[in-house]
């Protein structure tokens, strides 16, 4: 079981920055938060949605782990 | 090497054994169930080390393919009629994103009305869709193209999806005897699959993204330039595959007794067999007659083709397919490659075989007779009343 991650603890490193969401879009901030605690390794698969169009614009591309828009479901 | 006695869906799940795809996602539809459940017992029997996934549905089964291809894995897929208009979102998907999947399509006639037999309708509206396509017309080419496919897809100029197309039960259910090639020289023919395009843990990539109006028609072109390199891609297969297993298909087209031939029928798929048994037949009474067989829709062998018949006095173009309103598709881009080489003879189009309706000898010896003293343009071959009606 790895450490507890707290406020304290949580990694400076960023996954999600440079997109184009409006600032304070809480799912960008759930996104952020999220990959901070998944890490590097995290594979990212992100439906047609505002995330995905926020986060995907080439040659803007704003995730630092690896990651995907997958087909409509 | 082994010889077996196979239908062209067992013969396509043998030459897909032996390309050792990583993953193997799809749902079944008559007629290409078979395909993939003697991959399922090949996999459970361990003669193939892939990764089995059952999916809800063909949108699923290429999407899942695409991930697969997006972490490095060679993957295969297969269906047929709704089922690959049910993964048309997919279809562009794969192509645009440059992965290289292989997809074994058994052509079937598309709902409505209702109809699980052969014709060529359900592929041929996805002419657009950005994938290679070939048709195949034995269960020995099936096998072969299984194996080549992969080479063709992966090939660093290239890097595009391919659809191998066998006709619904004429073909896909079909037995006869196949020679089955051995491991060795499989893998002597085709490399692992090695590609950039793909997830990486030390070089982290941004994969399927959006690209706007400055920069979406390079993206578009580069897709359109990769096509049209797999053309030599195809030559280079074909020739490679010859030195290896010994059958060569003639790469982009397959010609038979055009040499001097002044009408010559172009065909595709599994119907070129018995126009080939005609040609033969009309020869020993002297008349002048050939066989082009298009084993490319896309690329669209445009000079081969028009090399093949640059000295005939008239074309015929015979295809299970018909868009609504026109003509036959495969008609429309056989005389677009007439015009733009400078050749200006008569070509007509034979529509027959739609819903599964059986082509006779008797229909095709016709069709040499319409091209030969010319008539209507486009025909619909053996209707059961009269057109009018």
């Amino acid at each position: 079981m790895s450490e507890r991650i707290t406020a304290k603890t949580i990694t400076d490193n960023e996954f999600f920055y440079g997109h184009k969401a409006c600032a304070g879009c809480g799912g960008s901030l759930a996104v952020r938060m999220a990959l901070k605690v998944l890490g590097e390794r995290a594979l990212t698969v992100i439906p047609a949605g505002c995330m995905s169009a926020v986060g995907f614009n080439f040659p803007h591309l704003c995730f630092s782990n690896n990651a995907i828009i997958s087909t409509f479901a | 090497m082994s010889k077996a006695f196979l239908s062209g869906n067992e013969a396509f799940a043998e030459g897909v054994r032996l390309a050792k795809p990583h993953v193997i996602s799809a749902y079944p539809i008559t007629p290409q169930t078979i395909v993939v459940e003697r991959l399922s017992e090949m996999v459970e029997d361990k003669s193939l080390k892939s990764e089995f996934i059952h999916v809800e549905s063909e949108h699923s089964a290429l999407s899942c393919a695409m991930g697969a291809s997006a972490i490095g894995a060679r993957a295969f897929t297969a269906t047929s009629s709704q089922g690959l208009l049910y993964m048309a979102e997919c279809l562009q998907y794969a192509s645009g994103g440059r992965f290289p999947i292989v997809m074994m399509n058994a052509n079937r006639s598309t709902a409505l009305p209702w109809n699980i037999y052969g014709d060529q309708r359900d592929s041929i509206s996805q002419l657009d869709c950005g994938w290679i396509q070939v048709y195949v017309e034995d269960a020995q080419e099936s096998l072969d193209m299984a194996i080549q496919s992969f080479f063709i897809a992966e090939h660093e100029k290239v890097s595009t999806p391919v659809m191998v197309n066998l006709d619904g039960f004429v073909l896909t259910h079909t037995y006869e005897a196949v020679e089955i090639p051995s491991q060795e020289q499989a893998d002597k023919f085709l490399p692992p699959f090695k590609t950039g395009n793909r997830m990486d843990f030390d070089n982290p990539k941004n994969m399927a993204f959006s690209a706007g109006p400055d920069s979406n028609m390079e993206f578009k072109l580069q897709q359109h330039k990769a096509m049209l390199d797999s053309k030599s891609v195809i030559e280079l297969a074909d020739k490679s595959f010859a030195e290896i297993f010994g059958r060569s298909y003639g790469g982009l087209i397959d010609t038979y007794k055009t040499d001097d031939a002044e009408y010559i029928l172009i065909t595709l798929g599994s119907i070129t067999g018995l126009v080939r048994e005609v040609v033969d037949e009309l020869r020993a009474e002297g008349r002048k007659v050939g066989l082009v067989k298009l084993r490319y829709l896309r690329p669209f062998p445009d000079k081969e083709l028009a090399e093949a018949v640059k000295n005939a006095k008239a074309v015929g173009t015979l295809e299970k397919d018909i868009s609504f309103g026109y003509e036959g598709t495969v008609y429309t881009n056989v005389n677009s490659a007439l015009i733009k080489n400078g050749i200006a003879i008569p070509s007509y189009n034979f529509i027959a075989g739609l819903g599964g309706r059986d082509i006779s000898k008797k229909d095709i010896i016709h069709m040499f007779e319409h091209i030969e003293k010319g008539g209507e343009y486009v025909n619909f071959i053996g209707l059961g009343v009269n057109a009018d009606e």
